[in-house]
Order: structure tokens, then C-alpha cells, then sequence
């Protein structure tokens, strides 16, 4: 792990194409501008961490879900009324 | 052909054209790269994204059209920022059943894209004030309640044959 010790307005350059700025500072609340090339997703950890719980959870509730699934699928036959009453 | 031993669905043999790339895998699964997706007759999935690499791992996914103004930003938009093509995009939500509630549940904060034509795809990750990891979609007891009501409405017709749909007409409303 490496840490730096930055100034508002100092920047780090990761690779040769991700730059992180120091906008501002507070005691509490840094402010980071952050230039990444397309392809690159530039995520909240906690944002991240939401995402990979519900991919982790999503396939490893498989078998659940193929029960409330086959239990489940009438639910739009609205469109079939073709009786010729004659 | 490729031999997937699909461990939630046995052995399955699919052709190498409909593998579907994902060059940087899925969030938190960065070694998964190539997947098919498995289709299901009936029901509102639209399949399972199976995993190539691992047998055991699959997504069960849906049409993102099912929501309405879903993706925001557009499908177009999201590929041009995560360096995908985009001829032919589209959006496939990864479903689950809520261990708690048991509802079942639609992450629309992380959509999968696909440009079709190209067979590469990448998940995205929308705004999440906006967009929920987590959005409800069915309440089985509700769908359990309106099949027994259903059933009751379906009573037997004593022998006209002629007339079998007509009796199924308040169940949706």
C-alpha cells in the first residue's frame, strides 16, 4: 500500500493515462478530481461493494429463483383472443 | 460446439459464436470473461448468463426493456463511456430473490450491455441515487394469492368445448 502525502491542487498520476487532483481539502471531506479514459469505471467504493454483493447474491440464489419462476408465469395473457364464434 | 457441464443445468453444447465477451468481466468478477446465455421458455426471465470458466456460475437475467425509460443514460450512451461498440445494444438486468422478503428483485443500479452484432458486452454502474441494486419486482404471496383466485375463476366447464377461453377474463383485472 502506498500513501501520499498531497496538497490541494498537487495531482497523481496512475499509469499513464488516470489522473487523481486534490480539489479541496477539509478536516473531514477531501474532494478528488479524477481523469480516467473511457473504459475505465470510476466507482464510490461503497458504491462498488453494492454492486459486487448483488452479482455474488444474484448467482448464488439461482435455485430459488428458478422455484418462484416456474411458479410464476401467467401472468400476461391478456393478448389471445382469436375464437371465431360463429 | 462448446461443452458447458453447467452445474444448474447439466451439460449444455453451444456454439462458439454466441459466446458473449466481457472483457473486464463482471463487477467483483474480473477472471469471468466469456459467458452464453442460456434461454428459458415461460416465465419473465429472459435466461441465464452461464459462465464458460466456471460451470457452477451463472446470472439469471432479464430484457432491460421490461422498464420503462431504463437504461438513463441511454444504452448508447453508457457503451460510448465504457469503450463498447455499440451497432446493436442490448440491456440485461441481473434478477434475485430477496433472502429476507423473498420478493424478487431486479438490479437496475448495474445493468449488463451487449452490442449484439460484436458479442461484447460490460456492466455498467448507473447512479445509484437514482437506480436501486435491489428493485422489488414481484411479491410472491401476491402472485401465489392471484394464482389460487385464478384457479377458483377456471371452474370446470360442464362439457362446451367450444367456448374455453372466455371464462379466464377477470383474472388480470
Amino acid at each position: 500500500m502506498l500513501i501520499i502525502r498531497r496538497r490541494v491542487g498537487e495531482r497523481i498520476v496512475i499509469g499513464s493515462n488516470i489522473e487523481v487532483t486534490v480539489a479541496s481539502a477539509t478536516k473531514k471531506v477531501v474532494r478528488l478530481a479524477i481523469q480516467a479514459p473511457k473504459g475505465i469505471p470510476v466507482l464510490r467504493g461503497e458504491v462498488h461493494d453494492a454492486v459486487v454483493a448483488a452479482n455474488v447474491a444474484a448467482s448464488e440464489g439461482m435455485i430459488e429463483l428458478e422455484f418462484i419462476d416456474d411458479s410464476d408465469d401467467d401472468g400476461d395473457d391478456t393478448d389471445e383472443d382469436n375464437h371465431d364464434s360463429d | 460446439m462448446i461443452r458447458i457441464e453447467g452445474t444448474r443445468f447439466g451439460a449444455v453444447e453451444v456454439d462458439e459464436g454466441t459466446v458473449i465477451e466481457f472483457p473486464n468481466g463482471l463487477v467483483g468478477f474480473p477472471a469471468e470473461t466469456r459467458f452464453v446465455l442460456l434461454e428459458r421458455s415461460g416465465g419473465k426471465l429472459v435466461g441465464y448468463l452461464q459462465s464458460l470458466a466456471t460451470p457452477s456460475l451463472a446470472f439469471p437475467v432479464m430484457d432491460g426493456a421490461t422498464f420503462e425509460a431504463y437504461p438513463d443514460p441511454s444504452a448508447e450512451e453508457l457503451a460510448g463511456s465504457v469503450g463498447l461498440e455499440c451497432a446493436d445494444l442490448a440491456v440485461l438486468v441481473i434478477v434475485s430473490v430477496n433472502p429476507q422478503t423473498r420478493f424478487l428483485q431486479a438490479n437496475l443500479l448495474a445493468p449488463l450491455l451487449v452490442d449484439v452484432v460484436s458479442r461484447v458486452g460490460a456492466q455498467c454502474v448507473l447512479d445509484p441515487r437514482r437506480f436501486s441494486a435491489a428493485h422489488v419486482l414481484a411479491d410472491p404471496i401476491a402472485v401465489a394469492k392471484a394464482r389460487i383466485e385464478a384457479a377458483r375463476a377456471r371452474k370446470p366447464e360442464p362439457s362446451e368445448s367450444a367456448d374455453e377461453g372466455t371464462d379466464k377474463v377477470a383474472i388480470g383485472a
